[in-house]
């Protein structure tokens, strides 16, 4: 019929036949014919909302299905690995609990803890290898004692920095003394102290995952400087002391001014404390993370672990212990994780951090001269 | 004309809806198969993660621990026995073992977690009982790896090695009358265990023979595992023999001493005796006055007779001092012997000597009289 009716309209052609009256824009047929493609668009039109609207419930319902068969499905292991994961966020802690009872949450953290000693670091068991009496230089030899390995496992990847001369390692900051203003980003920290490099620091005030990054929490020393007084929920510590040994533990502040700290940072847990591996009961969730540890002859290895990302879920703490032995770490600290993770090098940031921004805005740093 | 454009309408209309209404069937018939679609999408994550998420949980080391953990929760120690390097236990059996550890374990709770482990290999568990570690295990990394989808390779571990605190070999040294027979804990210790024989005590040749009391000692040496074993010695009559304990893990047959109850009943007389030999020695007593101690006949009588004494010189003045007496041994209703020391002091032709005199007498009840019948000098 159409074709029939395509046949009557007006032909541009000039065999159309004459007597046929071209159709005019108030003729029933032109009336009916542009009602018909409103009808068809408006068709066509709700078909594909219909179709868009139900693919995105399928895939927000395939979602919410797939968090939930995790959190409540058959492995407790990987239910209590999700809800490790997310509480130890900032943004996404509240999600957990919209899958399960509160008791069932507090059941898995529970289920999953991190036991460290009491123990003080036994300086003994460090060596720190005589140093170079001239300075370096140039940047090459400088590079000479530092060098960066990749380490992957089953659900991450990250990136080792060894550096073999302690006494480069020391703690930068945003500013001193700390304010309200923003903090800055691990590479401007870094170019602040003209330093070459470094990974993110330690703990700092971020309510709701709102903070500037401006103020630190926990032990701050800079260079032989106090900057910040233990505690603010963060009482364990990675510490140099002026001979270039690496602290890891729960310092006082009487504790921090007697082992005459050079550079500290709080975060925790402490991994490993005299070659002593912490327990992890469990595990902890797998996010990105960072770390820092020093080995028997005093070289500092600083780890960064990208995280939720489809090629790198994240770490656990019961990673990173495995893979400070492995780089044998005689003392290991948990540095600030999450967003927060990175390391740069030569103004370059090695990882894949998770701001498309660059790195976060932070009030401190573990930096490499 | 205007009929025909109306009609034509109409037609168009009606034609229009049709086409519509079969449009709509397509889309929805279209709509059901992405359903469909989305349904089976749905069925295969759902089934994806159920299997991923099983084979994630099957996987995990707490269930290789849960199998060593399982024996000591429910008490199998029998399938415990097959798990540990018992090659220590060479005179207690299975059943020892198993006994020994539930008399250890019974009524108390018992639990196990994992410690530390310094070899990222190995994942070390402890085992407690009522809170004290008293076994631990281990579970190592195969090498395998199993797929668990989107949660990675997960490293596929195996039981390593069980070891309680249970056995702590101790080896032990027993000395028993020869002939005898050596149990630990009900079982017979064989001869091979034997280190030494023929051994003397001081009562040999001293004892009459019908005297059933040994005097010949062997020496067996043996290791066992399972805290403090039972340890019986049996003589050839299957008669308890009884065993000292010395310290230091030796057993030893010992006579019956009985210094406690015999000393008072004995120690005047034997110490009667020793002076008057004493004096004897010097020419202060008689011969018979030390002879009416002895059994007659017997080798301290002879001992006694025959002593030299021509050459001696009666002392002006004698005196006595640390007397004692001790190690009573009965041997019998009839027979014991005790040790005797004193110092004698003599002064002879205005010379003083003083003599340290030791010896072990051996008695015999003769009526309602104990005579010395042997008598063995102590060197010291």
């Amino acid at each position: 019929m159409l074709r029939q009716y395509r046949d009557q309209k007006p032909s541009r052609r000039s065999e159309q036949p004459k007597k046929k009256r071209l159709l005019q824009k108030n003729d029933p047929q032109m009336i009916e014919m542009r009602k018909i493609r409103s009808r068809w668009h408006w068709g066509t039109f709700r078909h594909i909302l219909l179709v868009f609207f139900t693919l995105i419930l399928a895939v927000a319902l395939a979602v919410v299905l797939a968090a939930g068969q995790i959190f409540n499905g058959p492995s407790m292991t990987a239910s209590d690995l999700l809800v490790k994961t997310l509480t130890e966020s900032s943004a996404l802690k509240f999600v957990p609990y919209l899958f399960m009872q509160d008791r069932y949450v507090e059941d898995a953290l529970n289920r999953n803890t991190i036991e460290t000693t009491d123990a003080m670091t036994d300086v003994s068991l460090i060596t720190v290898r005589a140093r170079d009496p001239e300075p370096l230089e140039t940047g090459e030899e400088a590079e000479e004692e530092l060098y960066i390995e990749t380490v992957v496992g089953a659900t991450y990847r990250g990136y080792m920095m060894v550096v073999l001369d302690p006494s480069r390692v020391s703690v930068g900051v945003c500013r001193n003394p700390f304010t309200n203003e923003a903090g800055l980003r691990v590479n401007e920290i870094i170019a602040q102290y003209g330093a070459v490099g470094g990974i993110n620091g330690g703990a700092f005030s971020d309510p709701g995952g709102q903070g500037n990054g401006g103020k630190p929490l926990g032990l701050v020393y800079s260079q032989g400087e106090k900057l910040h007084s233990p505690g603010y929920g963060y009482p364990v510590a990675a510490a140099f002391d002026e001979n270039d040994i690496l602290h890891v533990g729960d310092f006082t502040k009487q504790e921090a001014e007697n082992l005459t700290f050079r550079d500290a940072l709080a975060f925790g847990p402490a991994l490993i404390i005299n070659g002593e591996p912490a327990l992890v009961d469990g595990g902890s969730g797998l996010n990105p993370r960072s770390a820092i540890g020093q080995r028997a002859d005093g070289a500092v290895l600083l780890l960064t672990i990208d995280g939720r990302q489809a090629n790198s879920l994240g770490a656990s703490y019961a990673d990173l212990i495995e893979i400070m032995l492995e780089y044998g770490a005689v003392n290991a600290c948990n540095m600030d994780g999450g967003s927060s993770a990175c390391m740069f090098l030569n103004g370059e940031q090695i990882n894949d951090g998770l701001a498309l921004s660059g790195s976060r805005r932070l009030p401190t740093a573990w930096i490499v001269k | 004309m205007a009929n025909k454009i109306k009609r034509q309408a109409k037609q168009l209309k009606r034609y229009t809806n049709r086409r519509l209404i079969w449009r709509n069937v397509r889309f929805y018939f279209f709509y059901l198969v992405l359903l469909g679609l989305i349904g089976f999408v749905f069925f295969f994550i759902y089934t994806y993660l159920e299997d991923t998420l099983s084979r994630y949980e099957s996987v995990q080391p707490k269930y290789v621990a849960e199998e060593f953990g399982k024996i000591f929760i429910e008490q199998d120690y029998k399938k415990l026995y097959t798990y540990e390097d018992h090659s220590e236990l060479s005179l207690e059996d299975e059943e020892d073992y198993v006994n020994y550890i539930s008399s250890l374990t019974e009524g108390t709770y018992i639990d196990y977690k994992e410690v530390p482990s310094k070899d990222p290999n190995v994942k070390k568990y402890s085992v407690t009982s009522n809170g004290r570690s008293f076994a631990s295990f281990t579970i190592e990394k195969t090498g395998e790896k199993v797929n668990c989808g989107f949660l990675g390779d997960v490293e596929v571990y195996a039981p390593g090695d069980i070891t309680t605190d249970v056995i702590q070999p101790i080896t032990y040294t027993v000395t028993v009358p020869e002939g005898s027979s050596l149990f630990v804990n009900g079982n017979p210790v064989s001869v091979d265990h034997i280190v030494s024989s023929g051994e003397k005590t001081f009562a040999d040749g001293h004892l009459p023979e019908q005297l059933n009391v040994p005097t010949s000692l062997c020496t067996y040496r043996f290791t066992t595992a399972l805290g403090v074993p039972e340890i019986k010695a049996a003589d050839a009559n299957g008669q308890p023999v009884a065993l000292t304990d010395k310290g230091n893990n030796t057993f030893a047959f010992s006579y019956n001493y009985q210094d406690e109850a015999m000393r008072a009943e004995h120690e005047a007389h034997i110490v009667d005796f020793a002076q008057k030999f004493c004096m004897l020695t010097t020419k202060n007593a008689l011969i018979n006055n030390v002879r009416a101690f002895t059994k007659p006949d017997s080798n301290a009588e002879e001992y006694i007779l025959g002593l030299d004494r021509t050459w001696l010189n009666k002392a002006e003045s004698y005196s006595f001092a640390n007397i004692e007496t001790c190690n009573y041994v009965a041997f019998s209703d009839s027979i014991f012997s005790c040790e005797v020391r004193l110092d004698y002091t003599s002064i002879t032709k205005g010379k003083e000597n003083t003599y340290h005199w030791a010896s072990l007498l051996f008695l015999e009840k003769n009526g309602d009289k104990w005579l010395i019948y042997d008598i063995d000098f102590l060197v010291e």
